[in-house]
């Protein structure tokens, strides 16, 4: 039961170059604080991230996974950010299938300025995972059945 | 973890049975020639074989996310969803009908992944066994016997009592051939929709 308490999710965040990557960074300069779960992966855009990408983060052991993108209409190659939100969505289809829950993954907008909706973002994000429990693929490690 | 590893046939690569599976394979119904000595080297009571144990929620799921992978990395869903926007945008489906569409696609391909990945990882198994160890229902596992035997990508052996099936070619090659070859979803179209190869409505969505 201890150990259930302790529970620390891991996050990994995909996020774009251009707009999320920077309101992290600004985020972080401005000393906005927020939970030390989430590992950053910075790709040149959310489109880039490849459905895989987030199923693979699953396998290995995420409890987690945000990709966050620049807002509609801000995408530095004009529609990447759209492109992910389509993939997104078959991308929680996919979750449900399989048996996790949809609500591990989520697409948000970020944009370079927006350092404060960042962190409140991730604080947000990792109280949805601690509620709702650690990955079914790592529930023993936590004490689970 | 394996404690037992055998090979199914002279020259073919050893595969490692994991104790969880063992019983599952040794319950096959058609079992390779090493079939009595590793009965014997067990001192398995015949009677307690065919025994196919539950696989673990854990193990479960971390085969279906494996499933779902392969079957993200298929041309054919990656093709409806890459081109979905567009589709939608034009008019030609609404979003909803084109959600329904990807996801009958994706239940059908992480089924046949499932599939395909216990075909290499057991041998040959029934398809009551398959839809044992994958959690499918057993009548689309026939259903996805029948389109991968169509196909080619799988064989059918024995011709009394319930028939196991194996891959016909190394995994590698088939995923290689699937990848970029959708006359799969074609033919399960046929068979689902016209009935050819011996399918028929079977009163699913899409």
């Amino acid at each position: 039961m201890a150990k259930k308490d302790k529970f620390e999710p891991l996050i990994v965040a995909f996020c774009c170059n251009w707009c999320s990557y920077a309101g992290a960074d600004l985020a972080g300069t401005s000393r906005f604080e927020y939970p030390t779960n989430v590992r950053i992966i910075r790709v040149m855009c959310s489109g880039r991230v490849d459905p895989i990408f987030v199923l693979e983060a699953f396998r290995l052991g995420a409890d987690g996974v945000l990709l966050t993108g620049c807002h509609p209409g801000d995408c530095h190659y004009i529609d990447g950010n759209l492109k992910a939100e389509m993939r997104a969505r078959y991308i929680r289809a996919c979750l449900e299938e399989v048996g996790l829950e949809p609500e591990r993954f989520r697409l948000e907008w970020v944009s370079a300025s927006e350092g404060v909706r960042f962190a409140e973002l991730i604080k947000e994000f990792t109280e949805t995972i601690k509620r709702l429990g650690p990955s079914p693929l790592r529930r023993r490690e936590h004490g689970g059945e | 973890m394996s404690f037992c590893s055998f090979s199914r046939e002279a020259g073919a690569p050893e595969t490692p049975i994991q104790p969880a599976y063992t019983w599952a394979y040794l319950g096959s119904s058609s079992l390779g020639p090493h079939h009595d000595a590793v009965r014997q080297a067990l001192n398995i009571h015949p009677l307690l074989a065919p025994w196919v144990p539950a696989l673990g929620e854990e193990e479960r799921l971390r085969k279906r996310l494996q499933a779902a992978i392969d079957a993200f990395k298929d041309e054919r869903i990656r093709w409806f969803i890459g081109r979905s926007r567009a589709l939608v945008d034009s008019g030609l489906i609404g979003l909803d009908k084109m959600d329904q569409l990807v996801r009958y696609l994706m239940r059908d391909e992480i089924e046949r992944h499932l599939i395909l990945r216990e075909l290499e990882e057991n041998g040959p198994l029934t398809a009551p066994e398959l839809s044992e160890r994958t959690g499918v229902e057993l009548d689309r596992v026939r259903e996805h016997l029948n389109v991968m035997c169509v196909v080619g990508e799988v064989l059918r052996q024995g011709s009394e009592g319930e028939p196991s099936f194996s891959l016909a070619a190394p995994l590698r090659e088939i995923m290689e051939e699937r990848r970029i070859c959708p006359c799969e979803t074609v033919v399960a179209l046929l068979h689902r929709l016209l009935g050819l190869w011996g399918g028929g409505s079977s009163g699913q969505e899409g």
